[in-house]
């Protein structure tokens, strides 16, 4: 309808920055990470690098300290463990707000956001401080309760599930935001149907809300799985994978062979396996998107 | 109004999950600020609640003294920040209008692939990153740094720009064609006018997230003096031996809250409308 | 235009407008197939039709919004299907009068005169000349938030005139006013038009907006014009099946000579024809038809008082017909009244069922199709 200024070419040429950006920084760096998985390169040296085919990949697979299922056990724990707690946070506290007025739902909300605007490294150094046997809030708030000082973040059967609750923390919030946004366009008058109807309350969130809100929640839940996989600042900052591998995900783990071990060519067949993964799942994630909005409209 | 009504015992268990959500969200940055702003000598075994004297002293070591990490890295983060945040807006206020008012026929799939490029956290971008810039000699530069963080910011911004975009009618852009206006005099003094809200809240989120940034640019500066302040606070902690310097860390992660809880209290009814991604996500 | 008028916004430059076969293919918008049209110099000129005929594609042409697969349009003569909707100098108010929200009033009045680059004093000088004219001239100040649906209307017609426009293009201006306020705005702008001797095209789905206001009505379907002629005979001698009952409420009756209603339909116009009626359609205006004498035996199924008169529906054997009776009469008439009733035949309209054409009886009894009017289909359409 709108003519312009160079006719067809102009959405082009608007889309020639943004694209050129893109490309440069965010797809050819993947593009390349592909070609260096299948290569021998080390930090010191990334030209004239030997092609080696999948060793990489077999070398990652049979690496012993930490050994790859174990590091695949952590990741999927700690990523199952941040998606459950921030979906049920964000989803529950979404829904208590729905049910108050607008004006205290929005001062509330903006106290629950505020994890959500924090660096994931100082969140990282500030539930390590929590958790600190000496000064930490955990082990006061315990010992007004009689139990004794815990080493949260040093004990191996603790950490891992110390770190959940801090990136639960730190994921909920955009959760929270997008379903209150979701809740937000729920019309009213359905909600009012149910009460018409004589439903109690957890029925109508149960048949009527839920349904109506399955495509975000399913946007949340993606958005969470995917950066609880990819979360590696706030572990860094926490445990930097201790004790003893006992919190080394992928993501610390692509950076451990890269940084640490100079091993760019395993660095980059760990991140192939966790980029392949998160692309898959954002693309079931867009299949199932469009299959519920097509069932809605 | 209130939309369901409740009974007396719903209100009390409502009552109680929102107090203690309100707990669970701030109680660990007041933490954070009691530590900060206590003398060190009171930050040790067996720790008060509240601090028993008030100084700022850890927050002057922090900016001042010569065991702090200076000014220098938040200056640092900032300048990484706010220039993503510049270029993420006019990257994305382009491409936002592109995708909002041309129907192209790749246009649909061109949103699909930036919506699954937005879901990549910055994480799985360490390695590549760093990979790229040593192979283009881009390594260590401020520009590789900055680029590296627009890019992060782009598909999103671009999400919701066109958002913003279609949201203005087109009929207003018509009005003005029909009022005399050319294409400059359209977009400055109808379009864009209509879209800075928009704009404001991708800036603001660019710049929040390169400001934040700690993985970029851990692995893409090794000059500290280069170093934004996420990286150069890792100074108070002696992995071997668990040593932490926690007032001066609790400091300059005070600091460091103060321009994104600042920016977010004056934005945040803006940043919430926008519903995160759930005002963009539609067809 | 008379000498030496004081009217300062008499628009010497209205244009004559000329469209010559437009056609626009079906895609983002109505199609239109080989439209054209010519309006005089100062001509109000109404375009009226159901929604997806394409009077909003043909607006869109003149402005040059839509590229058309063929046609011209032309100001005056002058060829300007080129031009840029910037340079066309029409005025335009939108169906939603499309003000700027972050603009005052008095910054979306000056706004087409800032991008002419006219002279800042002078520009405020006709911004508060046109806005006294429109009567908005104590709301300069205020945001569009701030107006009523009347004053937003008012606001969108004084920018659409500002500048002087060359043409005036109306888009549904009163839909979105209220009842009441839409026949008072419409006077308005017809006075207004006629004082300014604009050119003027007005576009609208509502017949009888279209009929109260414009020189000549152009009744639109399916992409084309299927009558242009002046609202009164439009309304008296439709030159279409289509426009019959596009125009008129309560709508127009009509009967096939052929099928279910033939019986009645022959029956009316035995006085008229002499080849017996074979493939025509009969219409009759519910106030065309008289009840209370006659030789048509009618029976009652439904009356609704409607104020000033009743519409009475009534069945002559299997077909049934729509009766404007006048209030004291109707009141009288109950469900199952068996009535007599009769059609004056100079009354009745008469078309070709296939091709929907207006069809003329000479007073020897010989069909004469009416070659003013474009066909539309009989009774397909």
């Amino acid at each position: 309808m709108v003519r312009g200024a160079f006719g067809r070419a102009t959405p082009w040429l608007l889309l020639a920055l943004p694209l050129l950006l893109l490309f440069l920084f965010l797809l050819l760096p993947y593009l390349l990470t592909f070609f260096y998985s299948t290569t021998g390169a080390t930090i010191g040296r990334l030209f004239n690098v030997k092609e080696v085919g999948l060793k990489n990949f077999q070398a990652v697979f049979s690496e012993d300290a930490p050994s790859f299922i174990s590091v695949v056990a952590v990741t999927a724990i700690f990523t199952a463990g941040t998606l459950f707690g921030s979906l049920a946070l964000g989803t529950g506290l979404a829904l208590a707000l729905h049910t108050v007025s607008a004006g205290v739902r929005s001062a509330l909300l903006a106290i629950y956001l505020i994890p959500w605007v924090i660096a994931a490294v100082i969140i990282g150094y500030t539930w390590r401080l929590i958790y600190d046997p000496a000064i930490g809030l955990a082990n006061s708030v315990l010992g007004m309760v009689g139990i004794g000082p815990l080493d949260w973040l040093t004990e191996q059967g603790i950490a891992l599930a110390a770190l959940v609750v801090a990136n639960v923390w730190a994921g909920y919030g955009i959760v929270l935001l997008v379903v209150s946004g979701a809740l937000a366009n729920v019309p009213p008058n359905i909600i009012l149907a149910g009460q018409v109807d004589g439903a109690s309350y957890a029925r109508i969130v149960r048949r009527v809300i839920l349904p109506a809100i399955r495509p975000t929640f399913l946007l949340a839940a993606l958005v969470a799985l995917v950066s609880g996989l990819n979360t590696f600042d706030l572990i860094y900052a926490m445990t930097r994978g201790g004790p003893l591998y006992h919190t080394e995900t992928m993501a610390l783990e692509m950076y451990r062979l890269t940084a640490l071990k100079g091993n760019v060519g395993q660095g980059a067949a760990v991140t192939v396996i966790l980029f392949t993964i998160s692309l898959a799942l954002a693309v079931a994630y867009v299949i199932i998107w469009r299959r519920e909005t097509r069932k809605w409209s | 109004m209130e939309l369901v009504r409740l009974s007396g015992l719903q209100r009390l268990a409502r009552a109680a999950a929102v107090g203690l959500a309100l707990a669970f969200a701030v109680l660990p940055l007041l933490w954070v600020v009691s530590i900060a702003v206590r003398p060190g000598t009171q930050a040790v075994y067996p720790i008060s609640i509240l601090p028993t004297s008030l100084t700022l002293d850890n927050i002057t070591g922090v900016l001042f003294a010569s065991n702090g990490i200076g000014l220098g890295p938040y200056r640092n983060a900032a300048f990484y920040g706010l220039s993503s945040a510049v270029i993420t807006a006019v990257a994305s206020t382009l491409g936002g209008y592109a995708l909002a008012r041309y129907s192209m026929r790749s246009g649909e799939a061109l949103l699909i692939v930036i919506l699954a490029l937005s879901f990549l956290p910055s994480a799985s971008r360490i390695v590549p990153l760093f990979i790229l810039t040593s192979a283009t000699g881009l390594y260590g530069t401020a520009q590789a740094v900055i680029l590296a963080y627009a890019a992060g910011s782009i598909p999103l911004g671009i999400w919701l720009m066109a958002g913003t975009f279609r949201q203005i009618p087109v009929r207003l852009e018509q009005a003005a064609r029909i009022d005399g206006a050319g294409t400059v005099l359209t977009m400055r003094r109808v379009v864009l006018p209509l879209a800075i809200p928009g704009i404001l809240v991708v800036a603001t989120l660019a710049f929040i997230d390169g400001w934040n940034s700690f993985s970029l640019p851990l692995i893409l500066i090794p000059k500290a003096a280069a170093q934004p302040y996420t990286v150069a606070l890792q100074r108070y902690i002696q992995e071997i031996g668990y040593g932490i310097n926690w007032p001066l860390l609790s400091a300059g992660s005070l600091v460091a809250l103060l321009p994104v809880l600042s920016v977010f209290a004056i934005l945040q009814r803006r940043l919430v409308r926008v519903g995160g991604l759930g005002g963009a996500i539609r067809g | 235009m008379s000498a030496g008028s004081a009217e300062p916004y008499e628009v010497e430059l209205a244009m004559k407008l000329d469209i010559e076969g437009l056609t626009v293919e079906y895609g983002q918008v109505a199609a239109v197939h080989g439209l054209n049209l010519t309006v005089g110099h100062g001509e109000l000129v109404a375009l009226v039709g159901p929604s997806g005929c394409g009077k909003t594609t043909t607006l869109g042409f003149i402005t040059g919004f839509i590229r058309p697969k063929a046609g011209r349009v032309l100001f005056d003569g002058v060829d300007v299907t080129a031009l840029a909707p910037q340079r066309r100098g029409i005025g335009y108010v939108f169906q939603d009068y499309a003000i700027y929200p972050h603009m005052t009033v008095r910054e979306n009045i000056r706004f087409p005169l800032d991008a002419a680059k006219k002279e800042r004093k002078q520009a405020e000088r006709d911004v508060d000349e046109i806005a006294g004219l429109m009567g908005v001239g104590n709301l300069l100040a205020r945001r569009p938030h701030q107006l009523s649906g009347g004053q937003r209307q008012r606001v969108a017609l004084a920018r659409a005139l500002v500048k002087k426009p060359v043409i005036l293009l109306l888009d549904e201006p009163l839909s979105n006013l209220d009842a009441h306020l839409r026949v008072e705005v419409r006077a308005e702008i017809r006075r207004l038009q006629l004082d300014l001797k604009m050119t003027t095209v007005f576009v609208t789905h509502d017949q009888s907006e279209a009929m109260a206001i414009a020189d000549r009505v152009a009744v639109m379907s399916d992409g084309n014009i299927v009558a242009l002629t002046a609202p009164a005979t439009l309304y008296t001698r439709p030159p279409s099946l289509f426009s019959a009952r596009f125009i008129g409420s309560p709508q127009i009756n009509i009967w096939a000579t052929d099928g279910p209603d033939e019986a009645l339909a022959r029956r009316v116009i035995q006085p008229l024809v002499r080849d017996g009626g074979a493939g025509l359609l009969v219409g009759v205006r519910p106030e065309d038809v008289e009840i209370g004498t006659g030789e048509l035996e009618a029976v009652v199924t439904l009356t609704e008082p409607l104020g000033r008169d009743f519409l009475v529906h009534l069945t002559v054997g299997p077909s049934s017909i729509r009766v404007l009776v006048p209030a004291e009469e109707g009141q009288h008439l109950k469900l199952d009244d068996n009535v007599r009733m009769r059609i004056e035949p100079s009354r009745l309209h008469l078309f070709d069922a296939a091709t929907g054409r207006r069809v003329e009886i000479d007073a020897a009894g010989a069909r004469r199709l009416d070659e003013s009017a474009q066909g539309d289909g009989g009774l397909a359409s």
